[in-house]
């Protein structure tokens, strides 16, 4: 199965490079990598910029209405994710029961639905 | 077909389909081919097996192949297939891997209850409603979303590394053991004890001591609720009023099943890894043993709610503790325990201080502070709750020097509560 494992953490923080938290959080992150590549699990991921630079968008009345800033005002910003393939949930769990935001901030695990390519196959 | 029986094949296919709302579906179409194949050929030598086989195609096998592997010849032939092979050996058993599937933390603590009780223990979805009063319609909802959280979210049909055991088991265990609570001290409904519930607790929890007999807490908890059941029959009187646990009739008790608690924990204390389950079936085979409530062990009940509350340092157990200081060493220790967790402001808006306060204060002989207290206890229940009901017949009482109810026990999970008396 596929599952998308969401990283939240407190709104206020600064997300990005240069900020204490990415620093406290990247080791966990190289090692969750290091860990998924060793198993040659297939996964992707990234993290994101601050809130403060999304830009959403929705169509009234035929309209395109952008706005600056996330759809939702929330406590919790999202700040990063991964795409990772495993048999189970349990699975996930152990994988990113480590990270730095299970601490600080909440991580969610959502599986996937299956893709075009795999629903005709 | 008795229930068990067919809850295992359902745990059989629930483990090869990941999908239990699939697999419930694949048994009942095979005992819909059983009742036309069988009283035709007979009943099949091993009709567990049989069943398995039917069902498997029923999950497997797409619409087009579906007629050809279900019609009446493809039945038929199914005996001989299984004459010809030896009976699968099933390590880890199917239905223990279903049990941590269906108490699995992703799912909330009701759903996990409920998705037990249907799928490890085979009760019927009315059955399950009745049991929790809530509508059929609103449980067969909770059990679908449940069901399809398994599926989709890939919940794994498969007994925990070793080391993800102890958390993984001890939520298991406390499903368990709400459901047990819930029929010893029911909180909904007319009825103070729920033997249904209580029943299906036992075999559950026997269940999984039989599945995981290295498991001391598997053990402690069959042990604990075993030792609790024991009791049942002389817990409630004729007007379903609770009877204070020394004035219960212990004639009727259930030696068969305080003998089978007493040997679990036996068992479970010889692995040398105590618990807070071990420790409170210990304190249950005490009291359920025992000739009366005075000649039962006191201190060494109390001593045990020592060791509990290092374990599971809750104010409920030390609330239990007070109440057997009162027992082993007199009223005055009791109260004098009593005040310290009060000063930590710790269960004053709960009855059972209040009441346990009262119990001892009557036992001094001091009538007047005791009505208070008993007053306090009943101001913190609704009028309905049937805790009430005899908390009002013990202040009646207490006026031609009845006795207090004395057999609570705690809603958490980890604590029975038991708030016991010396008989006047």
């Amino acid at each position: 199965m596929r599952y998308a494992v969401l990283l939240y953490a407190d709104a206020d923080l600064d997300a990005g490079p240069g900020a204490k938290e990415w620093d406290q959080s990247l080791p966990q992150h190289q090692a969750l990598g290091a860990a998924l590549a060793e198993k040659g699990v297939e996964f992707s991921g990234g993290a994101l910029h601050a809130i403060g630079s999304a830009t959403s968008l929705r169509r009234r009345d035929e309209q395109l209405v952008h706005t600056d800033g996330p759809f939702a005002e929330t406590k919790e910003q999202l700040w990063g994710y991964y795409n990772v393939e495993a048999p189970d949930v349990d699975t996930v769990i152990e994988l990113v029961g480590g990270l730095w935001e299970v601490d600080h901030g909440t991580v969610e695990i959502r599986p996937l639905l299956p893709g075009p390519e795999e629903m005709a196959a | 077909m008795a229930r068990r029986e067919r809850a295992a094949i359902v745990a059989t296919m629930a483990r090869e389909t990941r999908d239990i709302a699939r697999a419930e579906d694949a048994v009942q179409e095979a005992l819909l081919r059983a009742l036309e194949t069988w009283p035709r050929r007979g009943v099949p030598a091993r009709p567990g097996a049989w069943l398995t086989v039917v069902a498997r195609r029923a999950a497997w096998a797409d619409a087009r192949r579906r007629g050809t592997l279900l019609d009446a010849e493809a039945l038929d032939s199914i005996e001989l297939e299984l004459a010809a092979e030896p009976a699968p050996e099933r390590l880890p058993d199917p239905q223990l891997e279903l049990l941590f599937a269906c108490c699995h933390p992703a799912l909330a603590v009701e759903a996990q209850v409920a998705l037990t009780l249907r799928t490890v223990a085979g009760l019927r979805t009315p059955e399950i409603a009745r049991a929790f009063l809530v509508s059929e319609s609103t449980l067969a909802q909770r059990l679908a979303r449940a069901q399809r959280k398994i599926r989709d979210s890939g919940v794994p049909f498969a007994v925990p590394a070793p080391e993800r055991m102890p958390e993984r088991l001890a939520g298991v265990l406390g499903v368990v053991y709400l459901i047990f609570t819930e029929g010893h001290a029911s909180t909904s409904g007319p009825d103070r004890v729920r033997g249904d519930l209580c029943e299906e607790a036992v075999l559950l929890a026997r269940l999984i001591a039989t599945l995981l007999p290295s498991e001391p807490e598997a053990l402690g908890l069959a042990a604990l609720v075993l030792a609790h059941d024991a009791r049942r029959a002389a817990r409630v009187d004729d007007r379903g009023l609770t009877v204070p646990l020394d004035e219960q009739d212990r004639s009727r008790y259930d030696r068969k099943r305080l003998t089978e608690a007493s040997g679990l924990l036996d068992r479970a204390l010889a692995l040398a890894t105590p618990g807070p389950y071990q420790v409170q079936a210990a304190i249950a085979c005490l009291h359920t043993g025992a000739p009366s409530a005075a000649d039962t062990d006191w201190t060494q009940i109390a001593a045990l709610y020592e060791t509990l509350i290092a374990m599971v340092p809750s104010a409920m157990v030390a609330l239990n503790r007070a109440a057997a200081i009162g027992m082993a060493h007199g009223p005055e220790a009791g109260l004098a325990a009593l005040d310290r967790l009060q000063a930590r402001d710790e269960l004053t808006g709960h009855h059972l201080l209040h009441v346990t306060r009262a119990e001892l204060l009557r036992r001094l002989g001091r009538s007047e502070a005791a009505t208070e207290a008993y007053a306090r206890a009943l101001d913190l229940l609704p009028a309905q709750d049937s805790a009430a009901g005899d908390l009002r017949h013990r202040l009646a009482g207490l006026r031609s020097a009845d006795a207090p109810d004395g057999d609570e026990l705690s809603r958490t999970p980890v604590a029975a509560a038991r708030v016991v008396k010396r008989p006047t």
